[in-house]
């Protein structure tokens, strides 16, 4: 039936009663606070009812018609309309949507809880979209920030690689990052509301659990380390844990993470490896190793230098170095230099005193300039010992020099020495000697005899005199020869010589050597010689053995003149041990004796007891050397304070073996 | 009487040992380098000589050397002014040579003398 076919009094009804329902439902589409619209397919607005339109401070009429792009700004119209058309393109209502809006002209926020429905032609085509929608209530706000939060919280503790937990107040996790999730190779499902009983072992989750009460039970931040072993290679971890008010619980939490510091463990391990390797290197150095800074304060301190003062690396370091080591004191000065010329400052053989002595030290002190910090290392070496090699060194080799003139001089000396001698010995001989053929004959031919020249050359003296040559140049001979002693190399082959011998002239030496000092006046002392007559031929270096006994000699008399004993005295002992076929020898002295401490040393190289520059130390040594090494001889000192000192030497005749 | 060669080159010195020699009744004749006295061996037939060792050209080891070469008959004792100077060993084994080796200054002409006569004998 086509609407022509309707009475018209029945339309003009139906009219009337649509206009009702019109009303009635203009008036549910406005009335309330749930807010409508409906708009085409193609983000035009058809209709908006008064509570959507005040929500933006208009009237309904201003959005009806419009297009949203005209009215919101682009990006949120085009916002609304992708939203749209998700429900347009898919057909399906789109349903409680929470939305924040801000209205138009305003800064407010509201949280809109939006559905929105298609609408579809009279042939089943989507031609629109109608949207409804109201305030959320604060408590639902409230679960949406909730929500928001929760995503933030999440979405941050993932981003941080480091594994994160929360654990309750029953040790339940709480919260737990992707990165812990991972570390304990469970989804984090299985993990939530569990404690440390579900994965550990009983003994190991008591362990843990005890631990995180006194987390749970203090303020303190506790930071523990520990290591495992994951796929064959050890790792370090350490935990950081604290504990929390949870505000939503109002029960103390505890919040822990945990990093790998392996890298940074081995890195440490290292460092503290190569730290130790180089204070061992630096310990076991012969020298004195002080690092300072440039204000002088200690900061490296190695073994020598605790052992040289006593005190001890950990009393040293952070002092000043005048304080722990007052004789370096001047040095801060080199420190200074150092530093600002970039170069180290050398100082060799530098002098101190200590207990009398005198000491040499070579001190060199080396810049060290890295990262700004700027200090030195102060390297100090005794060299009290070489110094007095030096001085032995030179000590002999003044002696070689001695004998080198002398033998170059001996020839010469010798010749006129010889042509003196020699004519005054035959002068004598005509002067005197009645048997010489010739004197008689002369005598006659001149009118007299030999008896008369001989009386009047012994009564005018000139027999004394000639004799005075003879004795004179015996002397300039004997002193020559014994000058000679020390040209003698040392590779000279030994010879056969007669111990008695040897000691006379060696006290004949000893009694020409003068002290340029006059440090003893050999002459005034009396030598009582006691020697043993069978002793037969000893083979050895003179020249050696001299110098032995010339030292024994030498230290004998210094001692006793330094002592001013009255009638210095030295007895010299020499005879023949048949039993131990060798040849002893004593030397003794009444001087002042020497003390146990000292006689324990006195054979000790550089052992002295005279300053330095008076004696070197080697005397004794050296003839010790020369006794025990290079003749396979013994040396031995006996002595008590008081009572004076004996040398004994014993030389086997038969050392061939010992022999170079 | 023996004939005895002094070779030295210090004049002073080789006078004083002519001197005693011809006290002591010996036929002494001198000379001054080692040349002259292999000159003087052609003519002169001495049975000993005192030999100075640092001598002007040819030495005195040298001189000694040449002299028994030459089949000259006489002996040889060493006298010296040097005291670095040792009596070589090629010497040492000769007959002629004294083993006994005098180091100037001789204070003892005597015992020079007997130790010439010694080596002059042993060695005719």
């Amino acid at each position: 039936m086509s609407l022509n076919e309707i009475p018209k009094s029945e339309l003009e009804g139906e009219l009337v009663r649509l206009r009702q329902q019109l009303a009635e439902y203009e008036t549910i589409f406005n009335a309330g606070t749930i807010y409508f619209w409906y708009k085409d397919a193609h983000n035009r607005i058809l209709r908006v009812n008064n509570a959507a339109a005040a929500l933006d401070g208009y009237a309904p009429a201003f959005f009806e018609g419009k297009r949203t792009e005209d009215i919101f700004p682009k990006e949120q119209a085009a916002a609304f309309y992708k939203d749209d058309l998700q429900v347009i393109n898919s057909g399906k209502p789109k349903l409680n949507n929470v939305e924040l809006h801000t209205p138009s002209g305003t800064n407010e926020t509201r949280w809109l809880k939006i559905s929105k429905v298609p609408t579809r032609d009279e042939n089943g085509q989507v031609n629109g979209v109608i949207a409804y929608g109201f305030d959320l209530s604060d408590e639902e706000k409230s679960e949406v920030e909730v929500e928001r939060s929760k995503i933030l919280l999440e979405s941050v503790i993932n981003g941080i690689y480091d594994p994160i937990f929360v654990k309750d107040e029953k040790h339940r996790f709480l919260l737990l990052n992707d990165t812990m999730c991972e570390m304990m190779k469970k989804p984090r499902s299985e993990l939530l509301g569990k404690s440390d009983y579900d994965f550990f072992s009983k003994e190991q989750a008591d362990i843990f659990w005890a631990h995180d009460d006194l987390i749970l039970g203090s303020n303190d931040v506790d930071i523990n380390e520990e290591e495992f072993t994951r796929e064959g290679q050890t790792h370090t971890l350490s935990t950081i844990k604290s504990s929390f008010i949870n505000p939503l619980t109002g029960k103390r939490n505890l919040v822990g993470s945990i990093r790998d510091i392996t890298a940074r463990k081995q890195a440490e391990t290292e460092l503290h490896q190569l730290r130790s390797y180089l204070a061992n290197i630096i310990d076991s150095m012969p020298s004195i190793m002080i690092g300072v800074d440039k204000e002088g304060t200690v900061t490296e301190w190695n073994l020598e230098a605790a052992r040289v003062t006593g005190v001890k690396n950990k009393d040293a370091i952070g002092q000043l170095l005048v304080q722990v080591f007052p004789r370096l004191a001047s040095d801060m000065r080199g420190v200074n230099k150092a530093i600002s010329t970039k170069r180290e400052v050398i100082e060799l053989k530098r002098s101190y005193q200590q207990d009398d002595t005198t000491y040499y030290e070579d001190v060199i002190i080396y810049p060290l300039i890295a990262k700004g910090l700027e200090g030195a290392v102060i390297r100090v070496d005794d060299v009290s010992e070489r110094v007095r090699i030096e001085e032995m060194m030179i000590q002999t080799e003044k002696m070689l020099s001695v004998g080198g003139l002398a033998a170059g001089m001996a020839h010469e000396i010798n010749n006129p020495l010889a042509g003196m001698m020699q004519t005054a010995n035959v002068m004598t001989n005509r002067l005197t000697l009645e048997n010489i053929p010739a004197n008689r004959a002369v005598a006659e031919s001149v009118g007299t005899n030999m008896t008369v020249i001989h009386a009047f050359m012994e009564q005018r003296g000139i027999l004394r005199m000639l004799e005075a040559i003879n004795d004179s140049g015996e002397r300039v001979s004997g002193i020559v020869e014994n000058m000679l002693s020390f040209a003698r190399k040392s590779d000279a082959q030994s010879s056969s010589h007669n111990i008695n011998d040897l000691l006379d002239k060696s006290i004949e030496l000893s009694a020409t050597d003068y002290d340029l000092k006059k440090q003893f006046d050999f002459k005034s002392i009396s030598i009582i010689k006691d020697y043993a007559a069978d002793i037969p031929l000893l083979p050895c270096e003179a020249a050696k053995i001299q110098q032995v006994f010339l030292n024994l000699f030498r230290n004998g008399a210094e001692a006793m003149q330094e002592a001013k004993v009255a009638q210095p005295t030295f007895t010299v002992h020499s005879y023949f041990d048949q039993e131990h076929d060798s040849v002893c020898i004593a030397i003794e002295d009444n001087g002042p004796g020497i003390d146990d401490e000292v006689r324990k040393r006195i054979f000790e190289p550089f052992f002295t007891t005279k300053p330095v520059g008076i004696g070197t130390g080697l005397g004794l040594s050296v003839s010790y050397f020369i006794i025990t090494e290079n003749h396979g001889g013994e040396m031995t000192v006996e002595s008590e304070l008081g009572k004076g000192a004996r040398f004994c030497i014993r030389l086997p005749c038969n050392s061939n073996g010992e022999q170079p | 009487m023996n004939t005895i060669l002094i070779l030295d080159d210090e004049y002073v010195v080789r006078q004083s040992f002519a001197d005693y020699f011809e006290d002591s009744l010996w036929r002494v004749v001198q000379a001054e380098t080692a040349e002259q006295a292999l000159d003087l061996l052609e003519t002169e037939q001495p049975e000993v000589a005192i030999v100075d060792i640092r001598l002007p050209g040819i030495d005195g080891d040298e001189f000694i050397r040449e002299a028994i070469s030459r089949k000259k008959q006489l002996a040889f004792v060493i006298c010296s002014g040097s005291p670095s100077y040792g009596v070589p060993s090629d010497l040492q084994q000769q007959m002629k040579v004294s083993e006994h080796f005098f180091r100037k200054p001789v204070t003892n002409f005597q015992e020079l003398e007997q130790d010439a006569l010694r080596i002059m004998k042993k060695s005719a």
